[in-house]
């Protein structure tokens, strides 16, 4: 079974089909176009993204609803085109779509979560893309709990 | 902020090398065009928001931090 080496997580093993493709890598990190989705025990609904290269480089993220009850998720073409949603034979269904929020957690002030572009992974075909909306109805600094 | 009013395929000059053009305004969204030299970075702003939460996102994370957080997301699943 491959492993993952990570400086903050230690060894975790995984298998081929968990990690998830982001063609488009992350904005800021156009480079890092592969991340394992690693949960930890007792750490739920926490998920950490692990950078599949970068052993120091993980994003921690929650499902978007526990942010967000009623969020609305809004993708653009160019976002549906890589999830392969317009592909009408292909396995783009959004009923496999795992919406998520990136959170940033200061060492002081309130932790935060990015509504403004949230982690949109589709789960049969195990690919991943940061969905970036274009409207201004979300922030990409929610505060999590107010 | 300065505000010029543009018709369509009426431009802008941003310093010597930026030129803006209205290609199109349609149900409620102008079309712009853009020459401008190639090292010039173009980013939809939201973009730039996203890719500054990142690399905020992206920073260490202390344990009593994060161990605060979780223990908030449990109260709020209840």
């Amino acid at each position: 079974m491959p492993v993952l080496e990570s400086a903050s997580l230690g060894t975790v093993e995984y298998g081929e089909k968990d990690l998830i493709h982001f063609p488009l890598g992350l904005p800021g990190f156009e480079d890092e176009r592969t991340f394992l989705p690693v949960s930890r025990p007792g750490e739920a609904p926490l998920l950490y993204l692990h950078s599949a290269i970068t052993s120091d480089l993980f994003f921690l993220a929650i499902p978007v609803e526990l942010v967000d009850p009623n969020y609305e998720i809004k993708l653009l073409e160019e976002y549906r085109a890589v999830l392969g949603l317009n592909d009408v034979a292909g396995p783009g269904r959004a009923t496999d779509l795992l919406c998520l929020a990136v959170l940033c957690v200061p060492d002081e002030g309130p932790a935060t979560a990015n509504l403004l572009g949230p982690i949109v992974i589709h789960q049969t075909s195990h690919i991943g893309v940061q969905a970036i909306r274009e409207d201004a109805r979300y922030s990409a600094r929610h505060e999590l709990f107010r | 902020m300065l505000v010029i009013r543009r018709k369509i395929g009426e431009t802008l000059l941003l310093g010597p090398e930026i030129e803006l053009e209205v290609l199109a305004v349609e149900g409620g969204q102008v079309k712009l065009g853009i020459r401008a030299p190639r090292e010039i970075l173009i980013l939809r702003k939201e973009i730039a928001s996203a890719r500054d939460a990142n690399r905020n996102a992206a920073r260490k994370v202390l344990p009593l931090s994060l161990t605060s957080v979780l223990n908030r997301l449990r109260e709020f699943e209840k």
